[in-house]
């Protein structure tokens, strides 16, 4: 991790650690905005849309399955404002972070996926990608696992950045 | 910051709970309103199939949103997801489909993918395991 100590640093990096941080700052609290209006706008749909309608006991599979994909999607916002707090507060991305949240937000569109209309391609090629995902993510963390046993054993890692 | 961070998280969490849950209230009297009309009703027989199956779909549905409630409520109160076990809601919630399919009304290519799916998922789910148990971090993570 390469942790740079306090933003004045000299030279052309003077200010770039503060810029960064604020830029993440306001982007979560933009990012924080938009899950209000979701919950929001959840709320809105089952209150309004089938108590009020009187549609209650019509409540179709569509709409089910429409309100779980809005529920799952307030998991994945939350996890990508983590990553993104991470990022803010602690100078590190986590790659194998983001991969999983990708696996995490494809399964949760997999569990709401309507069956009925949809083409085998679009099955086979998801299946591939959660493959290659999961492939990947396996790959970055043996990675990882070696340079820090480089680290262990005094040698110096390939790199040290702050992915 | 971090305070609000962790507070909005929570509630989030918790608001979408409150709102699962009574999607799922409405599931259940919905499914009993359904099988005590079916029972009821003078065409029993007579349409059996099709509505076995929707009433089987529902149930495994309120399975798969009671999994996914049960992930919420782990994310809500020890503050980490485990990918493997929304990669397994999601083999379930496949499963789910695949078990009330209508086969007869399904291209075969339909099938084909659906299988590949779920091969891909369960190789997945063996990897990231795999990864966790051969590789262990040397870092917190809050998504596991």
């Amino acid at each position: 991790m390469n942790v740079v100590e306090g933003g004045g640093r000299k030279g052309t990096r003077f200010g770039f650690r503060e810029f960064k941080k604020w830029s993440i700052f306001v982007t979560m609290g933009f990012i924080a905005l938009l899950l209000v209006y979701v919950l929001l706008g959840m709320a809105y749909y089952l209150v309004y849309g089938l108590f009020m309608d009187g549609t209650l006991f019509y409540l179709t599979k569509e709409d089910i399955l429409y309100l779980l994909g809005s529920f799952l999607m307030v998991v994945v916002i939350l996890e990508i404002m983590e990553t993104m707090w991470l990022y803010g507060t602690k100078d590190e991305i986590h790659v194998e972070s983001v991969v999983l949240i990708a696996i995490t937000a494809i399964a949760n569109q997999l569990i709401v996926f309507d069956f009925q209309v949809t083409a085998g391609s679009l099955l086979a090629g998801a299946g591939v990608l959660v493959l290659a995902l999961g492939a990947a993510f396996y790959l970055i963390r043996n990675t990882q696992w070696q340079s820090s046993e480089k680290k262990e054993l005094g040698e110096k890692p390939d790199r040290d950045d702050l992915f | 910051v971090h305070d609000y961070f962790r507070l909005l998280k929570k509630w989030s969490i918790y608001f979408t709970m409150v709102l699962v849950s009574i999607v799922l209230l409405i599931m259940l009297a919905i499914l009993v309103f359904y099988v005590i009309d079916l029972i009821t009703g003078n065409n029993f027989f007579i349409e059996g199939k099709a509505d076995i199956l929707y009433i089987l779909g529902l149930f495994l549905l309120v399975v798969v949103i009671l999994e996914i409630m049960e992930t919420m409520y782990i994310y809500a109160t020890k503050e980490e997801i485990h990918v493997g076990a929304v990669v397994l809601i999601a083999i379930t919630a496949i499963s789910r489909e695949l078990i009330v399919f209508d086969y007869e009304h399904v291209a075969g290519a339909l099938l084909a993918g659906a299988g590949i799916l779920i091969a891909s998922l369960a190789t997945a789910y063996y990897l990231i395991l795999r990864a966790h148990r051969e590789f262990p971090g040397e870092r917190e993570d809050h998504i596991k």
